[in-house]
């Protein structure tokens, strides 16, 4: 009989294979996790995509893309009106359009009730708008921004601006008849006002809603009342996620993870203003006013995003 | 032919670790922690807001709370431009430019020259500062 050698394994190789399984089995679990928010991204990144496209569609039949927010006129009805109740129609939100733009309080209480778009009832201003909620949100829905938790507030804010500069510092303040970007008081800009490209100016992006109820003014995507004090948009002065504080008249929270806030009327603070922010790892989705999506990062270079936010500072971007 | 196995999981363990290893280049920016205090007027500042500016590159900014005096923030190395805010409610005074609501008003009530016309200023080296405070007067 020949002495041959037995084919087999030592209990220490055993062991190895068993360690080396085990290390890439947990090297894969967070790796799962990863997809799961990327799933989640692609959708925050299709929602951007159709709103921009409902702009485009907006902008066929006007000629133009709305309004950022309308001038406040006394004794005028639908005051603190913003992009989204002009928008509504183009993203298949007709029969809400309808009943918002028909709805009138016979006997109004306070008696300016039927002037404020944050007194129409809750049974209109709360409907939620799916297409308009990022699912790396975990607020969303959320109903605020326009001093109760009356009306829908949302993911998506239009571009005001990257702030101008008046002297030797900039102005951030979004809330002027012009901000520099394709959005502010009472505009009209349309593509033709967009000099620095279609491809070079930002349109929309994403911020983080802090809580699903709760009274506040101004805070990112309170569309139903609180524009004028800052809902309407986001300004690209500071990259994506940044610790600067938002600063709008009032915040639902001032110290919500990720999404520091500054109380501007209590604080007596000046300037109102958002940036973008969201909770996919590293940045946040921004639509240009071409329609593109792109993932903008943190690590953006800031006068980079800052100079996309405008759209005729004459400024090339470069790389980003 | 007998395959040397001690070898060959040495091997394969080292290659293990290099895959492991690779994605693990820097990434994001290169951020320090920052601390120190906030005195103004000889009390620490109770409640406010510190931030610093990068003054070249980007000038970008990082911001962070001041409580009981002290702060804590994270920043990348390099010379800044330092605001300090801090604000209080005015008794007595409410705006109404909201129907319906009267809310409390505030004064910032920082000097300008710590803020808004700065010139505090601070040199952030890479790995950051432990002590860095800021002494505030009114007058």
């Amino acid at each position: 009989m020949r002495s041959r050698f037995r084919p087999g394994f030592t209990l220490v190789e055993l062991l190895v294979v068993i360690a080396i399984i085990g290390i890439l089995i947990a090297l894969l679990l967070p790796a799962v996790q990863a997809a799961r928010e990327a799933a989640r991204r692609s959708q925050c990144i299709n929602n951007l995509k159709q709103l921009a496209l409902a702009m485009h569609n907006y902008h066929d039949t006007h000629k133009s893309f709305p309004y950022g927010h309308r001038l406040e006129t006394s004794g005028h009805t639908q005051r603190r009106d913003c992009w989204y109740q002009r928008i509504l129609r183009f993203i298949e939100q007709g029969a809400l359009y309808d009943q918002y733009e028909s709805y009138y309080n016979p006997n109004p209480s306070p008696p300016e009730a039927n002037e404020y778009i944050h007194y129409v009832p809750k049974s209109i201003a709360g409907t939620v708008v799916a297409g308009l909620m990022c699912p790396s949100d975990p607020s969303s829905p959320a109903w605020g921004g326009g001093g109760s938790d009356n009306g829908f507030q949302g993911n998506y804010a239009v571009c005001a601006g990257g702030g101008i500069y008046p002297s030797r510092t900039f102005n951030m303040d979004m809330i002027l008849a012009d901000p520099g970007g394709m959005f502010g008081r009472n505009d009209d800009f349309g593509i033709r006002h967009c000099l620095d490209g279609t491809s070079n100016t930002l349109l929309v992006s994403e911020g983080i809603i802090r809580g699903s109820t709760g009274g506040c003014w101004g805070e990112l995507g309170g569309y139903w009342g609180g524009a004028p004090h800052g809902s309407f948009a986001f300004t690209s002065a500071e990259p994506p996620n940044t610790t600067v504080p938002d600063r709008v008249y009032s915040c639902k929270s001032t110290t919500w993870p990720k999404a520091p806030c500054e109380n501007g009327s209590a604080g007596g603070l000046s300037g109102r203003w958002n940036f973008a922010r969201s909770y996919h790892p590293g940045g946040a989705n921004a639509a240009l006013v071409d329609g593109s999506v792109r993932f903008v990062t943190e690590t953006v270079d800031r006068i980079t995003f800052q100079r996309a936010g405008c759209r005729m500072d004459g400024q090339t971007l470069g790389e980003w | 032919m007998r395959i040397d196995r001690t070898s060959f999981f040495s091997a394969l363990i080292a290659g293990v670790t290099a895959v492991f290893l690779i994605g693990c280049g820097p990434s994001g920016l290169k951020l320090n922690p920052v601390s120190g205090t906030v005195t103004f007027d000889g009390e620490p500042l109770p409640e406010g807001r510190i931030q610093f500016r990068l003054v070249e590159g980007d000038q970008r900014a990082f911001s962070g709370k001041i409580e009981q005096g002290r702060y804590a923030v994270e920043t990348t190395p390099g010379k800044m431009a330092v605001e300090i805010t801090a604000s209080r409610i005015i008794p007595g005074k409410f705006d109404e430019s909201n129907p319906g609501e009267k809310a409390p008003v505030g004064e910032m009530y920082i000097p300008a020259r710590y803020n808004s016309a700065t010139e505090l200023t601070a040199e952030i080296p890479s790995g950051g500062v432990k002590q860095l405070d800021f002494t505030l007067t009114g007058k």
